[in-house]
């Protein structure tokens, strides 16, 4: 047995060491707002935090987890309290078909919270592993800077 | 019956009942049609207000939850669509909760793409909310004794007036139903609307940013197991055998079998199934499978033998004519001063970025499926076909599609998971690995287009001749015997009727063999035919020194050729192309001239009964293409949610970009080379424009229609085109090779 601490909960997952961590994340833990897309940290649809910093969950082992504070999607909010990103991709409707989405504002949350407002260039640094068929890349890049404004609203 | 203070809309604006299933279809769509009657499923779409408790449910605390009757891809019909029934029904908007409909012939037809949704729902769906408005107020009128005609009803909520006096929904909702249910409804004229015509914030975009979004691969079931099918690489190789038992033993794995390929139009690969408790495990047996492959017919099939095949085909008599005016080889063989140009175009992949899935339950004779699927009809047909029982023992609910762009009409991911559902008594998941997905797809077929055009004094055309050479999309269903089925017609549909005036023209159609399967990709033909009209149409300006858009405002004129019958309400009108195209010429500010590195370009397109320019300036400065601006300017008739409509837009411009600047699939030994996004490059963010600039054209008087598609096309030519005026370098070949020009994508 494996324990993953998730979402600030302590999870025992039944799982070999290799399995990465998005399978046990969305089959054994049924928390499916983590995306499978490429399997090859390729596409950013499976990014999670662990310990804060973005990580793409496809190509992380269970084993590589242990200690660590693993983030998904499901847990950005805190009791109820939407993230400064969650606030503004709904407030510009950033998503379309929304299946990268989880992914994208996972890695925008660590943008925002490592402190000063990003400009376009630190925004498409930070965002460029995660790819959107669909094509919101303007609204995402506009919602960052939103959440960045809203983040320091709330300070 | 019009109700006392409500104006009756004149009808028209939308698309008459009885060909709600036609209707939904441009002549790039046809194939759609001919598919859902393939399915054998030609459903007499009962009008949808005959049965508005199908579509809006009201439960005693009020809340109003709408049913729409398409997928959800990202064009956020979940929205419009219940805005069109919401603006009827005068209820509180930001309460209202939106479902998809599960299969049901209740719903008409459900076949979503072809940028048709909002236009096949327009009057159905506003007499469905009208109705169901006027069965509460029939309900209230009953309550209180009254006549209905002096009641009115917003937000939620039954009014008379004159008694002041109050009922909201949820106190009639069990009344309501009970009325008889009207049948021509009175629908409100545009000026009255409140809710059409505004931006309203997506009914998904909370469940989106919290990850509670659930799409088909998200589906989880008690005891459900997952599936991962080894396909042939090879298109059309078939298994020989198979040793399992090293499949057998990764942990997890409880089943190995085969399926069988099912041919057309399903085209399922087959191969050996692995089943798993979870989809980790079923992949990793997958990789421990040893198969021997009986090659088949497509074994030889190469990009290189491809290129051979087309270029004897682009050189050789035509073999099919699409179409003919006057007599132009005559004058091209008389004139001295013909210009011929050829563009090539590559398979391409769709790459919806939540990889193909379907999980189906098979237990007492009847089959239950969730799937991300545009076509649930055709899915259910193919699947009861497949397993052999009825259609009416398949039940289908439909899942939020994470992208959609054309791959999930077809019946393929679900009629594989019907086979292997029927080896198991627990419901089972067929994921398709991203490699699978690329491998496997249903490709926008390759096209090579020769155009060729002598010109008159004033330096207009006097003859064109077009060929294109491909594969096409219905020889993939269909086979290479179509009968008196002209290919020519759906895949050079842009050019082969282009709108560009000549008096002599001629079209022609080479279809080539190919075992890669061929289906439809957003914009469908427009995206190989637009690049090739609207480069085109620029170099014949370019070779008499005009300005490519006074050339081509001089030249936009009716099509000289008959449309179907079902096709002549959204006919071809010069004036609305003419009118996109000034309006983005005006917005780029065309007419200044712009330093030596730098350039505009434009392009236009009719695609799928709507109208669409786009304009892009450039800066190719220290061998960097910098994108300054882009624009773009499309007519739909109207606009009911604008900041929906924009996001058409954006989108489909990124999606062009991405296909003009870097997508390409190139075959190897009859398979497809691109496995993953490290070799099947998509646009990124940092590659994407910071701003595009979208305006409407919105005109009284014109059904309305999509616009899913129509801003696709234009892109690649319209960047060719600036790449031209920056450079004097003009590329031919999707996607463009910047490189080869000594320039970078920036």
């Amino acid at each position: 047995m494996i324990e993953l601490d998730v979402n600030g909960t302590i999870r025992q997952i039944d799982a070999p060491g290799e399995m990465p961590l998005l399978w046990a994340l969305r089959d054994l833990l049924s928390l499916t707002g983590t995306k499978f897309g490429c399997g090859i940290a390729q596409c950013g649809a499976c990014t999670v935090h662990l310990d804060g910093v973005p990580a793409r969950a496809c190509v992380t082992p269970v084993s590589a987890v242990r200690g660590k504070r693993i983030t998904t999607i499901e847990g950005l909010a805190k009791q109820g309290k939407d993230h400064p990103v969650q606030q503004a991709w709904q407030e510009l409707n950033v998503a379309q078909c929304g299946y990268c989405q989880a992914g994208q504002l996972m890695t925008a949350a660590a943008l925002v919270d490592r402190g000063a407002a990003p400009d376009d260039a630190a925004i498409d640094a930070a965002m460029r592993g995660n790819l959107c068929r669909c094509g919101t890349y303007g609204r995402i890049r506009a919602a960052v800077k939103r959440a960045a404004e809203i983040k320091v609203r709330q300070a | 019956m019009a109700l006392r203070g409500e104006t009756a809309a004149p009808r028209g604006e939308g698309v008459d009942r009885r060909t709600f299933l036609k209707a939904t279809l441009s002549a790039g769509g046809a194939l759609l049609l001919a598919a859902y009657a393939q399915g054998g499923t030609a459903q007499q779409a009962a009008p949808a207000f005959a049965r508005p408790l199908a579509f809006i449910r009201i439960d005693s605390d009020g809340n109003v939850t709408l049913t729409v009757p398409k997928s959800e891809m990202g064009q956020a019909v979940r929205t419009s669509l219940a805005m069109l029934i919401a603006e009827e029904l005068e209820c509180d908007w930001p309460r209202v909760r939106v479902a998809t409909a599960p299969l049901d012939p209740a719903f008409g037809d459900q076949g979503t793409g072809g940028s048709g949704s909002i236009s096949a729902c327009f009057d159905a769906l506003r007499e469905t909310g009208a109705a169901m408005r006027a069965m509460l107020i029939a309900a209230a009128a009953v309550r209180w004794k009254m006549d209905a005609a002096q009641l009115t009803a917003r937000d939620g909520v039954v009014i008379d007036a004159a008694g002041n006096r109050r009922l909201p929904y949820g106190d009639l909702a069990r009344e309501a139903a009970a009325q008889s249910v009207p049948q021509q409804p009175a629908l409100k004229s545009r000026r009255d609307w409140k809710l059409l015509g505004t931006s309203q914030r997506g009914k998904d975009i909370e469940a989106i940013a919290h990850g509670r979004a659930a799409y088909g691969i998200d589906v989880r079931l008690p005891g459900m197991l997952f599936a991962a099918i080894l396909r042939p690489r090879e298109f059309g190789a078939t298994v020989e055998s198979f040793d399992a038992r090293a499949a057998l033993k990764v942990p997890g794995v409880k089943r190995v079998f085969s399926i069988e390929p099912v041919g057309r139009p399903s085209v399922v690969h087959g191969g050996v199934v692995v089943v798993a408790t979870n989809t980790w495990a079923a992949f990793e047996g997958r990789k421990q499978l040893a198969v021997r492959w009986k090659s088949g017919p497509h074994a030889a099939e190469s990009s290189a033998s491809y290129a051979q095949a087309t270029a004897a085909a682009l050189d050789a008599p035509p073999a099919i004519a699409v179409n003919k005016l006057g007599d132009p080889d005559t004058v091209l063989a008389a004139a001295t001063n013909a210009v011929r140009a050829d563009y090539h175009a590559p398979f391409l992949a769709h790459a919806t970025l939540e990889p193909q899935n379907c999980t189906a339950h098979w237990r007492d004779g009847k089959l239950t499926v969730w799937a991300p699927t545009q076509v649930p009809s055709w899915a259910a047909g193919e699947m009861a076909k497949a397993i052999a029982i009825k259609r009416d023992q398949v039940a289908v609910n439909v899942t939020l599609l994470g992208g959609g762009f054309g791959r999930r009409i077809n019946p393929d991911f679900c009629v594989e998971a019907a086979l292997v559902a029927k080896q198991l008594t627990a419901p089972v998941q067929v994921v398709w690995s991203r490699e699978d997905d690329l491998t496997h797809d249903f490709y926008r077929p390759s096209a090579a287009h020769r155009l060729e055009a002598c010109l008159d004094a004033a330096g207009y055309p006097a003859a064109v001749r077009h060929r294109l050479v491909n594969p096409a999309i219905v020889s993939t269903y269909r086979g290479e015997n179509l009968g008196t089925r002209n290919p020519g017609v759906e895949e050079g549909s842009g050019v082969a009727d282009m709108f560009y005036r000549s008096p002599h023209r001629r079209s022609d159609y080479a279809l080539l063999a190919s075992g890669v399967p061929r289906g439809w990709w957003r914009a469908v033909s427009s995206t190989h035919t637009t690049f090739a009209m609207e480069s085109f149409i620029d170099e014949l300006a370019a070779f008499c020194g005009r300005d490519p858009v006074a050339y081509r405002l001089a030249l936009i004129d009716r099509i000289p050729f008959d449309v179907p019958a079902d096709e002549k309400d959204y006919a071809f009108d010069p004036e609305r192309m003419k009118e996109c195209l000034r309006r983005a010429a005006a917005k780029i500010d065309w007419s200044r001239k712009r330093p030596d590195g730098q350039g505009v370009g434009i392009a236009c397109c009719f695609d799928h009964r709507s109208y669409a320019a786009v304009a892009m300036e450039l800066d190719t400065a220290e061998g960097r293409v910098r994108l300054k601006r882009i624009v773009c300017v499309a007519d739909c008739g109207v606009v009911i949610h604008p900041d929906g409509a924009r996001a058409q837009l954006e989108g489909a411009i990124t999606q062009g970009l991405s296909a003009a600047l870097f997508e390409r699939i190139t075959i190897a030994a009859g398979g497809v080379t691109q496995t993953n996004f490290d070799r099947y490059r998509l646009l990124r963010i940092d590659e994407a424009p910071h701003r595009i600039e979208c305006e409407f054209v919105e005109r009284e008087n014109v059904k309305i229609t999509g616009l899913g598609e129509p801003a696709l096309p234009p892109v690649a030519p319209a960047l060719a085109n600036a790449l031209y005026r920056a450079t004097g370098k003009r590329l031919r070949a999707l996607p463009l090779d910047l490189a080869s020009i000594g320039l970078r994508w920036a």
